[in-house]
């Protein structure tokens, strides 16, 4: 199983603590879905766990301390979507979903020429993601949707047991939220670990196992939707009072009005 | 998934490119006060013609066209690989500072009339400035600034390098070596010897073994920085590749042949949308193309008739200059 044990972890920046978190574990499988407020650390939490910003604490997945692997290993391991989807070159969608089997190819000299194994990794990857039609087209000319799909094709194709994801769907119409958040979810079932970085609280409460609310560098709650989603919690954290519902066992929540008061006498969430 | 088409992966173009500047080479061989016909030109190259054939082909004209490889090599592969690296379509070697720091070494060299002394002076001077700027450079890599402070500090190092430039020419103690100065800052490559072509060599060589060796990386890059290290990419041994081997290549050009500008901005630029905008199969392209480019340039200012042969450094900037802002104003989208 492709369980992730990260223990201890902690970002400092520009001298001071940026980034404090309990242990967290997700197992293969599962996805956990990161909440909270624009500059609570989750992005730094997913860049510490995919090694790219210094650290304290370490990362176990299956069982190897991912700070100790050497980076080609480690890059076949773990695939990192970052929030930034800008390009800089208008490269064709087949060439960029290819740099996502660099960690499997030979070195530069020999122009890291695609195996069968890959040219049938980056097929699924963009079949899977719906992009195939769109192959030999240039990133620039692409919908915004399209370029997201595109970059999700990319981390598939790395084909790792465990999905760090920012942010995926910010720049998505509702359909294509659904449309890519099924397909993150379609890699748990197939056994990857997936930890997720999300704004929206609907989504984050349907599609996620398990939530963890960041807020201020360090967690504030952590555990299943229902725990994490509570009223208290968004007020706190958020500042704001959602509308909740449900439909069948699947909620959903509205955030509906900044709460200007964090007294007990501010109003429960209401149900719709 | 159909294997990659041979007109996407840049072999051909590289091969066009490599065909079209051993032509353009015979020519430039063959141009001059004595024009030689082909035959005369290989005859003469290979040792089989008459003496004063072999003398014009090899010790006047060889050196020519050696050094217009060699320094548009340098040129093209690291403007290509510095536009990869900072993923930044206006880097060029003159940017960073290092082609401006190789110039004042070379100035102060003419300053204090070290040129008299040895003729190895100048062009070590250069190379030891350029190398300095780009210790400074690396150092802030090291340091793990950021693509936008290494732009910023090496527009503060071609400022500085230009200012103290300028204060040389400003306290040159006779008009003799005000125009020795200036002269040099064109650009040139004519009246040099196989000696300078010997001296520049293996900085170039070595400069261009480091910058093609970052291809799969700049490739990744593409992603930005943090997907590009998720996927195994070494970021601060890449910007070191690419630092050392712009510091070599176009130190070592600078060295023997003064400032010649545009070369690295404007050949990948021309040469992208053939390799399918991919940035590390832009970097041998760019060097032949570079090769082409500089070649161009000098064959061209030897036809022209002017009462003083013109300067290659001026040539490639009114060739360059131009065709850059009529590129930039017809593909206005295309400029990725």
């Amino acid at each position: 199983m492709s369980r992730l044990d990260v223990q201890g972890v902690a970002v400092r920046l520009g001298g001071r603590t940026r980034l404090q978190t309990q242990d967290l574990t997700v197992d293969g499988g599962q996805m956990l879905g990161l909440i909270g407020p624009n500059g609570a650390g989750k992005s730094t939490l997913v860049k510490a766990i995919a090694q790219l910003v210094a650290h304290r604490g370490e990362c176990c997945l299956a069982g190897e301390v991912l700070e100790r692997l050497p980076a080609r290993e480690r890059a076949r391991k773990l695939a990192y979507l970052s929030q930034d989807d800008r390009l800089q070159w208008p490269i064709a969608v087949r060439d960029l979903v290819a740099l996502g089997r660099h960690p499997y190819q030979g070195s530069w000299w020999r122009g890291g020429a695609a195996s069968v194994e890959d040219q049938r990794a980056i097929e699924t990857a963009l079949r899977a993601t719906d992009v195939w039609d769109l192959r030999a087209r240039r990133a620039d000319t692409l919908s915004g949707g399209e370029r997201a799909r595109a970059r999700l094709a990319r981390v598939l194709a790395v084909e790792a047991r465990l999905l760090l994801v920012d942010e995926p769907v910010a720049a998505l119409d509702p359909r294509h939220q659904l449309s890519a958040m099924t397909l993150l979810r379609s890699q748990c079932t197939a056994g990857a670990a997936v930890i997720v970085v999300l704004h929206d609280l609907t989504l984050a409460s349907r599609f996620c196992d398990r939530l963890l609310l960041l807020d201020g560098g360090a967690a504030v709650a952590s555990g299943s939707v229902d725990e994490v989603l509570s009223d208290q919690h968004l007020r706190r954290v958020y500042g704001i009072r959602a509308l909740t519902g449900a439909h069948g066992a699947e909620r959903y929540i509205v955030p509906w009005a900044i709460d200007a008061r964090s007294d007990s006498n501010a109003p429960q969430g209401e149900s719709l | 998934m159909t294997a990659d088409h041979p007109a996407r992966s840049g072999a051909g173009l590289s091969v066009t490119l490599a065909i079209l500047l051993v032509l353009l080479s015979l020519v430039s061989l063959a141009i001059g006060y004595a024009p030689l016909s082909p035959g005369e030109v290989l005859a003469g190259l290979f040792g089989m013609g008459s003496e004063e054939q072999q003398l014009i082909v090899q010790q006047i004209r060889l050196p020519r066209v050696l050094l217009a490889w060699l320094i548009g090599m340098g040129l093209g592969a690291s403007g290509a690989a510095l536009q990869g690296l900072l993923r930044n379509p206006l880097a060029e070697p003159g940017l960073l500072g290092i082609s401006s720091s190789a110039g004042l070494g070379a100035v102060l060299a003419l300053y204090f009339g070290a040129n008299a002394l040895s003729l190895w002076l100048l062009p070590g001077a250069a190379m030891s400035a350029a190398l300095l700027a780009t210790l400074v450079l690396y150092a802030m890599t090291r340091a793990g600034t950021s693509n936008l402070t290494l732009i910023l500090a090496g527009v503060a190092l071609a400022s500085l390098a230009s200012a103290l430039t300028s204060l040389a020419l400003n306290l040159a103690p006779n008009p003799s070596d005000v125009q020795d100065i200036v002269l040099w800052l064109m650009g040139s490559i004519s009246d040099r010897s196989l000696d300078d072509v010997r001296l520049a060599l293996p900085f170039v060589l070595l400069g261009l073994m480091l910058l093609l060796a970052t291809g799969r990386s700049l490739d990744l890059l593409a992603l930005g920085e943090g997907e590009a290290a998720s996927l195994g990419v070494d970021l601060p041994r890449l910007r070191a590749l690419v630092i050392f081997g712009t510091a070599l290549a176009v130190g070592a050009g600078v060295a023997v042949s003064g400032a010649i500008g545009f070369v690295g901005l404007v050949v990948p630029h021309m040469l992208r949308r053939f390799v399918a905008y991919r940035p590390g199969r832009l970097l041998l392209p760019s060097a032949l193309g570079g090769a082409l480019l500089v070649l161009a340039a000098d064959v061209l200012l030897r036809t022209i008739d002017t009462r003083q042969e013109l300067m290659l450094g001026v040539v490639t900037a009114l060739i360059g200059a131009p065709f850059f802002l009529a590129l930039v104003l017809r593909a206005r989208r295309d400029m990725l």
